[in-house]
């Protein structure tokens, strides 16, 4: 019988150290944006969902940006475990768009007085989130895990152009209504972003910004590969199995 | 000073940022456990 390298029940040190960081980070974080910053004048308190919304889209960029990374190097080495990185990336930022999405649908329903409109950036981030999902349909679509990672690489290196284009879309289209935070936009756009709290909104969005652009999505993806290991140990000892 | 009423939106917003999360995180535990239990299951068949 051939022997396979047992893959340990129990979190490694690093995941639970990460873990135990991202939660205390998160709770602070919504301290941050819930209490301590200021409500805003014009918009009430739905404004302080922009220290999710925003840094959220980031976690997503910084998730796919990873399945980007994974990919190339899975092409370059054959070695699954960046296939494991890539498939994480794919699932974190599909799970963090979507929250970026809706966040970004329900704040639009008081200020724009419409759930949805389809603006450029709206547009263009619902092409990104449907390419993602379609990107984990395919993947489970085919069978021999060869010729799936081959191709989950090649679909993750190539879906990013739709990040990039949600990423800068509002600063090329004069017709959108999205406000641009960070830089400026186009001169001509109608969208603006003046946010009038009394305090504490550059220290909640600060400090929101790598917890959910960084510490969530790199300790998720974390959880995500060790999970693609165990699947993947599960179908060596079914292969052995049927080989007896 | 008064601010416009919009805490309902919030509210609902933070439902559907909690209900991903963690739902995901749900998710991930139970495909965790579903793949401990079948390793427990086919090393036991490996052995017989």
């Amino acid at each position: 019988m051939t022997t396979i390298s047992p893959v340990s029940p129990a979190p490694r040190a690093g995941l639970q150290v990460m873990s135990a960081t991202t939660l205390i980070a998160v709770a602070v974080g919504l301290y941050l944006a819930l209490i301590f910053a200021g409500t805003d004048i014009d918009q009430g308190n739905i404004q302080r969902i922009f220290y999710i919304h925003m840094p959220a889209f980031f976690g997503a960029f910084t998730a796919f940006s990873a399945t980007v990374l994974g990919g190339i190097l899975y092409l370059i080495t054959r070695n699954p475990r960046w296939d494991r990185m890539a498939v994480a990336g794919v699932e974190v930022g599909l799970m963090l768009s979507l929250v970026n999405l809706l966040t970004g649908s329900i704040w639009a329903r008081p200020i724009w007085n419409t759930w949805w409109t389809w603006d450029p950036r709206l547009t263009s981030t619902a092409v990104m989130v449907l390419t993602y999902a379609a990107y984990l349909m395919l993947r489970a679509g085919i069978e021999q895990p060869e010729q799936r990672r081959r191709f989950a690489a090649v679909y993750g290196i190539l879906a990013i152009v739709t990040v990039v284009i949600t990423l800068v879309i509002i600063r090329v289209r004069d017709d959108t209504i999205h406000p641009v935070v960070v830089g400026t936009g186009s001169t001509a756009a109608e969208g603006t972003f003046d946010v009038q709290a009394t305090r504490g909104v550059t220290t909640a969005l600060l400090f929101n910004l790598p917890v959910w652009g960084l510490l969530i999505p790199i300790t998720l993806m974390m959880f995500r590969m060790r999970l693609e290991q165990l699947t993947e140990h599960v179908d060596r000892l079914k292969a052995e199995l049927m080989e007896r | 000073m008064s601010y416009p009423e919009t805490s309902s939106y919030l509210t609902l917003a933070l439902g559907v940022v909690g209900t991903l999360t963690i739902g995901y995180l749900l998710t991930l535990w139970v495909r965790f456990q579903q793949a401990h239990k079948d390793i427990e299951t086919l090393e036991k068949l490996n052995h017989d």
